[in-house]
């Protein structure tokens, strides 16, 4: 689907969002490295305002800061994220939301519609490399990834919404434990839509060792812990006898998804944070008709046998 | 002049589309930094991934590894056949066994090759004469108490081609790629952090020289920096003195790493550093 020339009834708020998923209730806080990236001498340099929303764990929109910061072209700045929170809509310290950082053009500042050139839009997105960091609360942990967030689930940039994940991530040990956080999101407030994740998680020579679902509602994200689908699944002592390590491989057909990993240590709260690669990342040209047919035969591969959302298994801390 | 580029790009882009009926599109490796050292162990995962993108097809695919050390002299080569949905969890240390050597730190290229079932519905890509086939993979990094961290790659063997015609591939490399200066996007907090080592490496095929630092947020100001030539695929791990560090002053609050230039367009630095008595941490800069 090519791209429109101009976008009309655009939400400037979801200009170049950043989100991402708060772990709080796995003892850890939050700072986010946020920039302006387009420098003052690109075409489509701007001034940013800022500004962050949160979602509860249903979705529900807790409401949108005001101003934090502003960020000239080319600049950086590092938010505590935890301390906004608490600053803006006084959350408890344990509860975990879905955050997302709204830099908005100060041309458009206190507008909700306006007409954007997607590529500005585009530019700003391409660079906006935001870096989220964990740190433990207590302790000398600090993770975190880097990763952007484009126009998901917009039927105005593309016409079907398929997620593919495929991550050899999977690493579960005595301490050890890996997690995907799936998050819904949108650039439109008003989206509506839960995503579900079928999903399997295969050993090393590609044998199916558990098969669950998620039902992911819009605007907030769930943690899925492939310990507790292989427990739940009971084959969790042979999966680690077997060495414990495997891919996730999910599919989603109504809505895109923004998959994350987080092998954790439950004994020293060390945390391996990373994003999964979509499928232009090995064949460049990948979508279309092809995307399709290939979604189609995974989907009867691995998926043709109906399975009920399961119930979200949240590793605790 | 314009008529005969565009013949010229006409002709090329012939050849691009005839080369993926015949199954021969372009495949690029992608480079992932090794440390057996300080404590840590590197373990490689790939996955096979054609499985994904042609399902109906139950072959494997052959994942060609290439390891360099840190002076950048190729060590070896290793294959390793991934089944059908298959994944390679390799660990470097008995990868470095196979090809009979111990170095500490260097870095491994793969590339996946597909089997000859795949390769026949390459002609069905779209844009089959813009179509690459990269092999990105992940690096997972831990210590003897199985604290973990995971790096994607992002930088792949410069001018290097796998699985195409002759001319194709010559085409394609004649261009190196070429860095420009950077800073990090990532701000790293000041309080706390007693380790600081930066892990540069050129994936290009000349000769480069770079200045590698520490910087203010605004990059006013040059808490550290050093300048190091490197040899094509050599790499330097440069150690921020921890006695320099606990110098700094407690302002500014956040810094960044930073190179002039990168060596290749996205060779950006592997970082390790540690908090606080946290373990050591590794990530992209």
């Amino acid at each position: 689907m090519p791209p429109p020339s101009k976008m009309s009834d655009y939400d400037p708020r979801f200009f170049r969002p950043c989100i991402f998923p708060m772990l709080r209730r796995l003892g850890y806080g939050t700072r986010v490295t946020i920039n302006n990236g387009v420098g003052p001498d690109q075409a489509e340099a701007t001034e940013f305002t800022i500004s962050l929303s949160a979602f509860d764990q249903s979705g529900k929109h807790l409401g949108i800061s005001p101003e934090i910061t502003r960020l000239q072209p080319g600049e950086i700045e590092k938010l505590d994220v935890d301390s906004l929170l608490d600053e803006h809509f006084g959350l408890h310290p344990d509860e975990d939301v879905l955050c997302i950082l709204h830099p908005v053009p100060a041309r458009f500042e206190g507008q909700t519609s306006v007409e954007v050139d997607p590529k500005e839009l585009m530019a700003h997105v391409f660079v906006s490399d935001d870096f989220i960091e964990y740190h433990q609360r207590e302790g000398g942990i600090v993770t975190g990834v880097a990763y952007q967030t484009g126009l998901l689930n917009d039927p105005r940039s593309s016409s079907t919404r398929t997620t593919v994940c495929q991550a050899p991530k999977v690493i579960v040990s005595e301490p050890v434990d890996t997690m995907f956080a799936l998050m819904n999101v949108s650039n439109r407030f008003e989206y509506a839509n839960p995503v579900t994740m079928n999903f399997w998680i295969l050993g090393p020579d590609g044998n199916r060792v558990a098969r669950s679902a998620v039902e992911v509602p819009p605007f907030s994200y769930r943690l899925v812990s492939t310990t507790d689908v292989l427990a739940e699944a009971g084959v969790l002592e042979q999966y680690r006898e077997d060495g414990g390590m495997g891919m996730f491989l999910g599919y989603s057909k109504n809505g895109t998804l923004v998959p994350l990993s987080l092998t954790r240590n439950k004994v020293s709260g060390a945390i391996a944070c990373d994003h999964t690669l979509p499928p232009v990342f090995y064949v460049t040209t990948w979508g279309g008709e092809k995307r399709l047919q290939a979604n189609a035969r995974l989907e009867r591969e691995f998926f043709a046998e109906a399975l009920a959302p399961a119930p979200v298994p949240v590793a605790a801390r | 002049m314009i008529a005969l580029a565009e013949l010229r790009s006409k002709v090329a882009g012939r050849a691009f589309e005839q080369a993926a009926r015949w199954g021969k599109v372009p495949r690029r490796a992608y480079v992932h930094y090794f440390i057996e050292s300080e404590g840590l162990h590197s373990r490689i995962h790939l996955q096979n991934f054609y499985s994904t993108f042609w399902p109906q097809y139950d072959v494997p695919a052959s994942a060609s590894i290439q390891v360099h050390g840190a002076d950048g002299a190729t060590i070896g080569t290793h294959e390793v056949q991934i089944p059908r949905f298959g994944s390679m969890f390799l660990e470097v240390r008995d990868l470095l066994g196979a090809i009979g050597t111990s170095v500490p730190e260097g870095t491994v290229a793969i590339d996946l090759q597909p089997a000859p079932q795949v390769r026949k519905d390459f002609g069905d890509l779209p844009e089959p004469a813009a179509a690459q086939i990269n092999t990105p993979f992940w690096m997972a990094y831990y210590d003897a108490d199985e604290n973990y961290m995971y790096v994607h790659s992002i930088e792949r063997l410069d001018r290097t081609f796998f699985g195409t015609l002759k001319p194709i591939s010559w085409l394609l490399s004649r261009a190196p790629s070429v860095g420009e200066h950077w800073r990090s996007w990532r701000l790293l907090d000041r309080e706390g952090l007693t380790e600081l080592q930066i892990v540069v490496i050129n994936h290009g095929t000349v000769p480069g020289t770079t200045k590698v630092g520490v910087y203010s947020r605004d990059d006013a100001e040059t808490l550290f920096e050093t300048e190091i030539e490197l040899q094509p695929k050599e790499l330097r791990r440069v150690r921020v003195p921890s006695e320099e560090i606990a110098r700094w002053p407690d302002r500014p609050e956040h810094v960044r790493i930073g190179l002039d230039p990168l060596l290749t367009a996205n060779g950006k630095p592997y970082v390790l550093m540690r908090y606080s008595g946290g373990p050591l941490s590794i990530h992209h800069g």
